[in-house]
C-alpha cells in the first residue's frame, strides 16, 4: 500500500509538467496577446510592456522562467492587475471558493445519497418517481438557470436573502444551493443505479433470507458496497466544486477565483491562466489518489500492492 | 442565457490550436466584455446576453425618458451611502496605471486634477486656481489644498506624477497623452528592446518640460503650441502624486491611500467591494455623501436583480431589458437616458493601395450612404444610442448633429456606379468583400443588419467573419478585414480626442492618411481662441466626412435606473455611471 501510494504521488509530477507545457503552448498559440485592446495601445507602449514582462523572449525561455518561479512558489505577475501578483489574486479568492465548494459538496452528498437510496429501495414506486424527477430536473437545469430562479424567488420577490455578495451565512445560501443542484442530482442517479445493482446480489438475498430486517440489510450490507461507484465520481466532483464555478460566482458576485478561468483567458493574462490550470490539475490529481486509497477502505476486496 | 458562451468559445479556442483565425462562433460578451479597457467594454459591449433586441413589432422601441432624474423630496436619510455596481475589478487604483472606464470612475472620486469641468464640461479651475498660457508655456498657479493625510499638495507632486507617466520603466498605458509635452516623446519612443541604463533615463526625465519654481507654481513646457493640452490636465493620469506615498508597498490599498479628491479609500475587498468615504481634507465643499459603496457585480442581470431588491441605488439597463423596463410604469419613472462620449464605427481597410476601398472613395461613400442608421439604432440598439454622421459626440465642443453622409439609397447606388467605373468593374458582383467584428450578440445583429442593407440597397454581397475579442483586435491591427467593426470612447472631452487622436497621422488601423486633415488638426490644436479652434475642428471633420475612411454608426447612449431617493445627480456626456463627475453633490433622501 505504501509503495503504491508513493508511486502514485510521484506520477503526479510528470502529469503536471505535461499539463503546464501543453497549456503554456496553447495559450501562446491563441491569437492576440495581453495588450491587444479594442482601443489600441500605441506601439511604443506595447513594446515597453512586452520588454517589462519578458514577453519578447523566446517561448522556451518564458516557460522556464515561469516554471523556475513556480518552484519557488511565485505564480508571476498579472498583466491585467498590474500592481498585484497572481499570488495575491489567487490567495485572496481561494478561501471563499473552497468554502463555497465544500458547502455545496456536503449539501450535494447529504441530499443526493439518501435521495438515490430511497429511489432504489422503492423502485418504480412513488418515492422513486419523485426522486427521479428531482434528479432529472437537477441534471437538466444549468446552474445559471437555477441561480437566476433562486434570485428572482428568494431575493427579488420574497426578499429573504441577498441577491449577491459573500457577507455572512444569509448570503451563502443561494450560491451553495445553486452550485449543489447538479452534483446532488448526479450523486442521486449514481447511488440509485448502484444500489439497484447491489440489491440483486447474492449476499443481499442471503441477508434477507436470514431474516434480517430491511434497515439492517441496507445499512450494514448494501450502503457500503453501493458507494464504491459513487466515491469514484465524488473525487472529480469535489475537485470541480472547490476550484470554483465561473457561473455561480459570477451571478452571485462571490469573490472567489472561479471568474479567473474565463477572465484570465479573455484578458490573455498568461500568469493567471497558468495558475488556474495548475491549481485545477493539482487538485484533480491529488483527489484521484485519495479516491483510490478510499476504495481500499470501503471495499476490503480491493488491495494495492 | 449566453453568459457562459465566451467561456465555451475560449475553451474551444484554447483546445484547438487556433492557428485558424476565422471562427464565426457566436458568443455573448457578457459583461466581462470584449476588453475591460478604456474603450469598448462599456457602451458597445453592453451586449447583455440574449439577442432579444430583435426588431419587435411595429411599436417604436425608443423609450422616452428624461436625461436627469427627478429632484427628489429634499429629505436627508441618516445613512448617506450611495450604492453602485462595479462591472469589473479595477486593474489598479494607482492614478498613473488606471485605464479602464470603471476604474476611472473611482479615480474621479479619489483624485483631483489641475483643471476640472463644470456641469457643461467647460474647463474650470481644479487644483490650479488659475493658469497662464504663453505660447508653449503653461503656468499653473496652485490653490491651497491638502491630501487626505493632511499634507499639502505641492507643485513637486505634479512634476513627479507627470514624469512618472512617461517613464519607460513604469510603462503606463496612458503615457501617450503626454506626447505634446517637451521632452516626453524622446522617452515614449525609446527602443525598449534595449532600454538605456537608469542614469540615461533619469537624464531624459530631467529634460521633460515640467518644473516647480515654488510650491505653488507648476510650469509646463510644450513641444509646440497646443491649446488642447489644458484638457490633458483634466485627466486622472495627471493628478498630483506624493512620491513617498506611491513608492511604499501596498500604497493603493485601503488604509494607505492618499487621496486628493472629494473621497478617500476606506475599504478595498478585492473582487468584492470598494468603499469610499468622504475626504474631510478636500479643499472644496465637503461631499454630501458619507460613503460610496461599489459592489463588484459583473453580471448585468444580477445587478438588475440587486437593484430591484433595493440593494443598489443605480444600475445600467441591459439592452435586452430596455423594452420590458420601459413598459413597467414604476420602473420607467426611475429610468433616465444617458450618454457616453464615444462612437461606434466601421472602418475601411485603406492600408493596401490595391484594395477596392483604398482605390475608390466613391465606394466608401456608397457603403456609408446605404445604411439606414436610424432603423439600426431603433431596433438593434433599442434606442439606446444617437445616429452619428461624424466623430465629435453630443455635448462635446465641435459637435455637429447633422453633418455626415445621410441615408440615401438612390445616392448610394449612384456612388456605387461611379465606384465601379473607377475600379474598372462591370458589375457589383465582382466585389469580394468581408466585414470583420468581435463576436457579441449586439455586433452580430449589427453586422447582419449592415450586410442586409448593402445587399438590398447596393446589390453587393459582403461576407462576415466574427472573432473572439482579443483575437479580433490583434487581427484588425495586423491584417485588417475590408471593413472592420470598431469603437472609440473619450479620454478627455475635447474634439481633439475624437478627431486627431483617432484619425490623424495614418496611425489607426484603417491606414487613413490625409495631409489636409492632419494640418487642420495641428492648426486647431495650436489655436487658443475657442471659437476659432472649434471652427478648425469642424473643417477637419468635414474632410473626414468627405474622405469617408469609416462609416460612423452612432454615438453611445443607454438607460440607467436611479432610485428616487438619489438626489442632486448631475449627468454629463462623459460619464460611465451618470453623475460620476459630481458625486460629491449627491445626497440620499429618506426611503
Amino acid at each position: 500500500m505504501r509503495g503504491y501510494l508513493v508511486r502514485r504521488v510521484l506520477w503526479i509530477v510528470p502529469v503536471l509538467v505535461a499539463v503546464s507545457l501543453i497549456t503554456f503552448l496553447l495559450m501562446h498559440a491563441v491569437p492576440g496577446g495581453p495588450w491587444d485592446r479594442e482601443k489600441p495601445l500605441p506601439a511604443s507602449v506595447v513594446r515597453r510592456l512586452n520588454a517589462e514582462y519578458g514577453l519578447d523572449d523566446p517561448i522556451h525561455v518564458q516557460y522556464l522562467r515561469w516554471a523556475g518561479a513556480l518552484i519557488q512558489g511565485d505564480l508571476g505577475p498579472s498583466y491585467r492587475y498590474r500592481d498585484r501578483s497572481v499570488n495575491d489574486i489567487v490567495g485572496d479568492g481561494i478561501g471563499t471558493t473552497v468554502q463555497l465548494g465544500v458547502m455545496a459538496f456536503l449539501l450535494a452528498v447529504l441530499l443526493g445519497i439518501p435521495l438515490g437510496m430511497i429511489a432504489a429501495l422503492r423502485q418504480n414506486k412513488l418515492p422513486d418517481y419523485a426522486a427521479t424527477l428531482v434528479s432529472i430536473v437537477g441534471i437538466a437545469t444549468p446552474s445559471f438557470v437555477l441561480a437566476l430562479l433562486l434570485v428572482v424567488v428568494f431575493s427579488v420577490t420574497l426578499r429573504w436573502l441577498p441577491t449577491h455578495g459573500w457577507e455572512g451565512p444569509a448570503s451563502w445560501v443561494l450560491p451553495t444551493v445553486a452550485l449543489a443542484g447538479y452534483p446532488m442530482a448526479q450523486i442521486a442517479r449514481y447511488t440509485r443505479a448502484s444500489m439497484l445493482e447491489v440489491t440483486r446480489t447474492d449476499y443481499v438475498r442471503t441477508a434477507y433470507s436470514k431474516g434480517l430486517r430491511e434497515r439492517a440489510v441496507v445499512l450494514v450490507h448494501m450502503t457500503r458496497n453501493s458507494l464504491i461507484p459513487v466515491v469514484t465520481v465524488l473525487g472529480p466532483l469535489l475537485a470541480y466544486l472547490v476550484t470554483g464555478s465561473f457561473i455561480v460566482e459570477l451571478i452571485f458576485s462571490v469573490p472567489g477565483i472561479g471568474r479567473f478561468y474565463v477572465n484570465g483567458i479573455n484578458e490573455r493574462d498568461y500568469g493567471l491562466i497558468m495558475a488556474m490550470t495548475m491549481l485545477y490539475a493539482v487538485v484533480i490529481a491529488v483527489l484521484n489518489v485519495v479516491v483510490d486509497v478510499l476504495y481500499a477502505y470501503i471495499d476490503p476486496r480491493i488491495r494495492y500492492s | 442565457m449566453q453568459r457562459h458562451r465566451p467561456w465555451i468559445v475560449m475553451v474551444v479556442l484554447a483546445l484547438i490550436v487556433t492557428a485558424c483565425g476565422p471562427t464565426a462562433v457566436p458568443s455573448g460578451t457578457g459583461t466581462s466584455a470584449p476588453s475591460g479597457t478604456a474603450s469598448a467594454a462599456l457602451p458597445s459591449g453592453s451586449a447583455s446576453g440574449e439577442p432579444s433586441a430583435s426588431p419587435s413589432g411595429p411599436t417604436s422601441a425608443v423609450c422616452d425618458v428624461p436625461k436627469t432624474p427627478p429632484a427628489g423630496d429634499g429629505t436627508t436619510a441618516a445613512d448617506q451611502t450611495l450604492r453602485l455596481p462595479l462591472g469589473d475589478e479595477p486593474e489598479s487604483l494607482d492614478p498613473t496605471l488606471v485605464s479602464s472606464l470603471r476604474a476611472v470612475e473611482i479615480m474621479r472620486q479619489l483624485t483631483y486634477p489641475l483643471v476640472y469641468f463644470d456641469k457643461d464640461l467647460n474647463t474650470v479651475p481644479g487644483l490650479a486656481e488659475s493658469w497662464d498660457i504663453d505660447g508653449t508655456t503653461i503656468t499653473f498657479h496652485l490653490r491651497d489644498a491638502n491630501y487626505s493625510n493632511g499634507e499639502p499638495i505641492v507643485a513637486d507632486d505634479f512634476v513627479f506624477s507627470w514624469r512618472r507617466l512617461v517613464d519607460p520603466r513604469v510603462a503606463a498605458e496612458y503615457g501617450y497623452v503626454m506626447y505634446g509635452l517637451a521632452g516626453a516623446a524622446a522617452l515614449l519612443d525609446l527602443d525598449t528592446d534595449a532600454l538605456p541604463p537608469d542614469a540615461e533615463i533619469d537624464a531624459l526625465l530631467a529634460d521633460v518640460g515640467v518644473s516647480a519654481p515654488d510650491d505653488k507654481t507648476f510650469v509646463v513646457e510644450l513641444a509646440q503650441p497646443a491649446a488642447y493640452f489644458l484638457s490633458v490636465a483634466t485627466l486622472w493620469v495627471t493628478v498630483p502624486i506624493q512620491e513617498a506615498w506611491i513608492e511604499q508597498e501596498g500604497a493603493t490599498e485601503a488604509g494607505n491611500y492618499v487621496a486628493s479628491g472629494p473621497f478617500t479609500l476606506e475599504t478595498w475587498d478585492h473582487n468584492s467591494k470598494i468603499v469610499l468615504v468622504r475626504n474631510p481634507e478636500w479643499f472644496g465643499e465637503p461631499a454630501k455623501l458619507e460613503r460610496i459603496q461599489f459592489t463588484l457585480i459583473e453580471d448585468e442581470q444580477a445587478a438588475l436583480s440587486a437593484y430591484q431588491a433595493d440593494e443598489l441605488d443605480m444600475v445600467g439597463v441591459p439592452s435586452a431589458d430596455i423594452a420590458r423596463i420601459c413598459g413597467d410604469a414604476t420602473l420607467k419613472e426611475q429610468m433616465i437616458e444617458t450618454a457616453t462620449a464615444g462612437f461606434e464605427y466601421y472602418g475601411f481597410d485603406l492600408n493596401d493601395d490595391q484594395g477596392a476601398f483604398a482605390r475608390s472613395p466613391h465606394l466608401r461613400r456608397a457603403f456609408s450612404m446605404a445604411v439606414d442608421k436610424q432603423t439600426l439604432v431603433d431596433t438593434v440598439r433599442q434606442g439606446a444610442a444617437t445616429v452619428a454622421g461624424s466623430a465629435v459626440p453630443p455635448g462635446i465642443p465641435g459637435h455637429q448633429a447633422d453633418a455626415g453622409l445621410a441615408y440615401d439609397p438612390a445616392g448610394a447606388k449612384a456612388e456605387l456606379d461611379l465606384a465601379l467605373a473607377e475600379l474598372n468593374m462591370s458589375d457589383a458582383s465582382e466585389l469580394d468583400l468581408t466585414v470583420g467584428y468581435n463576436t457579441s450578440p449586439l455586433h452580430e445583429q449589427t453586422v447582419d443588419f449592415l450586410t442586409e442593407q448593402w445587399r438590398t440597397n447596393l446589390g453587393v454581397e459582403v461576407q462576415s467573419e466574427g472573432l473572439e475579442a482579443v483575437a479580433y483586435s490583434e487581427r484588425r491591427s495586423s491584417d485588417p478585414f475590408d471593413i472592420n467593426r470598431a469603437s472609440w470612447t473619450q479620454d478627455y472631452p475635447h474634439p481633439h480626442n475624437f478627431l486627431g487622436d483617432v484619425f490623424a497621422g495614418g496611425s489607426h488601423f484603417t491606414g487613413y492618411a490625409s495631409d489636409e486633415f492632419d494640418d487642420l488638426n495641428t492648426q486647431a490644436a495650436a489655436e487658443s481662441d475657442p471659437a476659432a479652434q472649434v471652427a478648425l475642428y469642424e473643417q477637419a471633420q468635414a474632410v473626414l466626412i468627405e474622405d469617408a475612411p469609416v462609416i460612423f454608426l452612432y454615438w453611445y447612449g443607454g438607460y440607467t435606473l436611479v432610485k428616487p431617493h438619489v438626489q442632486g445627480l448631475v449627468p454629463t456626456s462623459t460619464d460611465e455611471d451618470p453623475g460620476m463627475m459630481f458625486f460629491n453633490l449627491v445626497s440620499i433622501g429618506e426611503h
